[in-house]
């Protein structure tokens, strides 16, 4: 968490046009279901509303700054995210599978891919399974063993 | 008198094998964290949040103030060895630090930086343990409004802290804040913000956010760099040895020790601040040290004063940093927010009835601080002072793809939830979207961690004169915090500090 990342994608006004339409649902949904005020003082969504209008004056403001700096060029991110995405694809797959495949089998072919991902440099295809195998065995000593979690197990067995 | 013999009680608990254990354990994992750049003690603790479940909560705390202050110190190891400081709080230590390690001296730089850690840890972890039990009398005087405002001039503290874009901590923390909304309302029990979703019915967990916020998104982050390599350069290879790492009396005395206890006084007094943190307090340390020295034409070529000033500031810190949140529940830096999550998941609320009745399970952290800073620190260095450098050759693939599985099933492991799990993708997804656009994902972590109590002290305060927001005026204790709020935001917002131009350029070059 030391070193500040590059800004990319016109992420500058794009995130916060994202966060802007994020907040305004919020705000539809606090007015729709909730009353502001109740006997006469704040109600359930008077303080919703109340940050959601903070936080639109924030979006704001630094839109406009980020529209006022022209001539500043970002850098294309599409190549920068392609690693970031493919960890959020697995990591999602794995998520998904970690019931149905059971802990060791998603886990393993998890760390195996990621291995891949993050360029893990062995001599052989077979060390990476080696070493998937290995990192899996020691995070399952670690919560199975150590801190006593149950962890999901494919036919109850693996 | 009450609270000295609870301390005293807190080292007896240490003193038992678990405790030992975890304490040694964390110190560790702690060294380990801060010296590999990228990793931070506050990721360390995140990975071991779910854990905690499984721990008990006395040992839990000993082994997160373990990794902390061993965090704060292990920094200097990478900052002196390859000048990449493992944590932003040994920044300074990287400009000396290096410096020496390039004339050959890198094992006195390490030294220094150990005895420096050490006084401060010291320093840092015996005021805490005088002035928490003093702050929490405090904290008995201030009632709902005066408790609003606290909070308020905490978080807007906090962002003026990250050094940030102010909008942008704003945005941050009112996420935060928002995220925190959904679920059950804090005074009536009715759903808030579900959008139709049973699930969000019993709101966001904190684990999935935390792990989320530090860990997945270092991890998509780290991603990004796979291809980068540490380089070493000429001089970092020297070969360190033990007897190298001891300073001398007469270095000692050229620092003075009046530099050691100033310095880890201003890093208390900073880490008492709310979300200042560790590179604050070295950074302020170092420039005054800079100022009052003898010799200051030798700060930014080697100045074991400027090392000593920085790492007994950012390690003192680790106690003030305990005050705020211990005391009023909240935190002084990213660390001791996590370890307020591993008190609130362990059902502990900070606040005066924390100390009147549960002081026996915080006080060995205390003596975890303590200890770790007098006995650990100069340990470590002593033993596996030489291996320091090998730390940051370890195998990236391996170690990040370790952490991933630490961090995924840990977001499953809190409440055995597929839905929560998916959260801390979710919440990886958007602190690193954050952190690409220099947004302070701290703050968000912080709005989700004090908005709920925020808006509860902002509604009763209002219930109290039927809905009239001048109490927050009118009462003494409120009216304090906002003139406080109004002077930081003027001083350090409308007219922003400049640093001094030669430590500027020092960070620059």
């Amino acid at each position: 968490m030391n070193e500040k990342p590059k800004a990319g994608l016109g992420g500058e006004v794009v995130l916060p046009a994202i966060l802007i339409v994020v907040t305004v649902l919020y705000l539809i949904e606090g007015m729709r279901t909730l009353r502001p005020f109740q006997e006469g003082t704040a109600g359930p969504s008077f303080f919703p509303i109340v940050i959601s209008v903070i936080m639109i004056v924030a979006l704001v403001s630094v839109m406009w700054s980020a529209w006022r700096r022209t001539g500043r060029k970002e850098k294309s991110a599409a190549a920068a995210l392609a690693e970031p995405l493919k960890v959020v694809l697995l990591t999602a797959a794995y998520i998904a599978l970690f019931r149905p495949a059971g802990y060791f089998v998603s886990t393993a072919l998890y760390v195996l891919a990621l291995l891949y991902v993050f360029r893990f440099k062995a001599r052989h295809a077979w060390v990476n399974l080696v070493w998937a195998v290995v990192i899996s065995g020691a995070c399952f000593v670690l919560f199975s063993e150590v801190f006593r979690i149950r962890l999901p197990k494919l036919g109850g067995i693996i | 008198m009450e609270s000295l013999t609870g301390v005293l009680d807190g080292f007896a608990v240490l003193a038992t094998p678990a405790s030992i254990i975890a304490m040694v354990l964390g110190f560790l994992i702690g060294t380990f964290f801060a010296a590999v750049p990228g990793l931070t003690s506050a990721l360390a603790i995140a990975l071991l949040l779910p854990l905690t479940y499984s721990l008990d909560v006395t040992v839990a705390l000993v082994m997160c103030a373990a990794i902390f202050m061993a965090g704060m110190y292990a920094g200097s190891i990478t900052a002196t060895t390859i000048n990449i400081p493992g944590a932003p709080a040994n920044m300074m230590t990287s400009i000396e630090g290096y410096a020496l390690m390039k004339k050959g001296l890198g094992a006195k730089a390490l030294g220094h930086a150990a005895l420096g850690s050490m006084v401060g840890g010291v320093i840092g972890a015996l005021l805490l343990m005088f002035v928490a039990p003093i702050m929490v009398k405090v904290a008995l005087l201030i009632r709902t409004p005066g408790k609003f405002s606290l909070i308020l001039f905490a978080l807007i503290v906090i962002v003026i802290a990250q050094r940030k874009s102010f909008a942008k901590g704003t945005i941050a923390t009112v996420l935060g804040v928002m995220i925190a909304t959904v679920g059950i309302d804090v005074m009536e029990p009715v759903a808030r913000f579900t959008f139709g979703f049973e699930m969000f019915v019993e709101g966001i967990d904190m684990m999935p956010l935390i792990i989320g916020t530090f860990a997945i998104s270092e991890l998509l982050i780290q991603s990004e760099r796979n291809h980068q390599k540490v380089v070493i350069v000429d001089g970092a290879h020297a070969k360190i040895r033990r007897r190298d790492f001891l300073p001398t009396l007469a270095e000692i005395r050229e620092i003075g020790l009046f530099t050691y206890l100033k310095s880890s006084f201003i890093g208390f007094l900073i880490g008492v601040l709310p979300g200042a943190g560790g590179s604050m307090a070295a950074f302020v340390s170092y420039a005054e040290a800079m100022r009052a020295s003898k010799r200051p034409e030798k700060f930014g070529d080697g100045s074991i004063e400027g090392i000593a000033a920085a790492e007994s500031a950012n390690n003192s810190m680790c106690g003030g940093a305990f005050v705020p949140m211990l005391t009023f529940g909240i935190p002084g830096d990213p660390t001791t927010a996590i370890v307020l999550g591993v008190l609130v998941i362990n059902g502990l609320q900070p606040g005066p009835m924390l100390f009147a009745n549960q002081f026996d399970l915080i006080a060995p952290m205390f003596a975890s601080l303590f200890v770790s800073a007098l006995v650990l620190i100069p340990l470590t260095l002593f033993v596996l002072g030489p291996y320091f450098i090998k730390i940051v050759t370890i195998n990236k693939a391996v170690l990040y793809s370790g952490i991933a599985v630490v961090a995924v099933v840990g977001g499953y492991v809190a409440t055995f939830s597929i839905f929560q799990m998916s959260l801390t993708l979710v919440f990886g997804v958007i602190a690193y979207f954050l952190r690409k656009q220099d947004y302070p994902t701290v703050s968000m972590l912080l709005g989700f961690i004090l908005g709920p109590d925020l808006e509860l002290y902002f509604r009763r305060g209002l219930s109290l004169e039927d809905g009239n927001p001048m109490i927050f005026l009118t009462s003494p204790d409120s009216l304090v915090f906002l003139v406080l709020t109004v002077v930081f935001f003027y001083f350090f917002v409308i007219r922003k500090p400049k640093a001094p131009v030669l430590i500027k350029g020092k960070i620059g070059g």
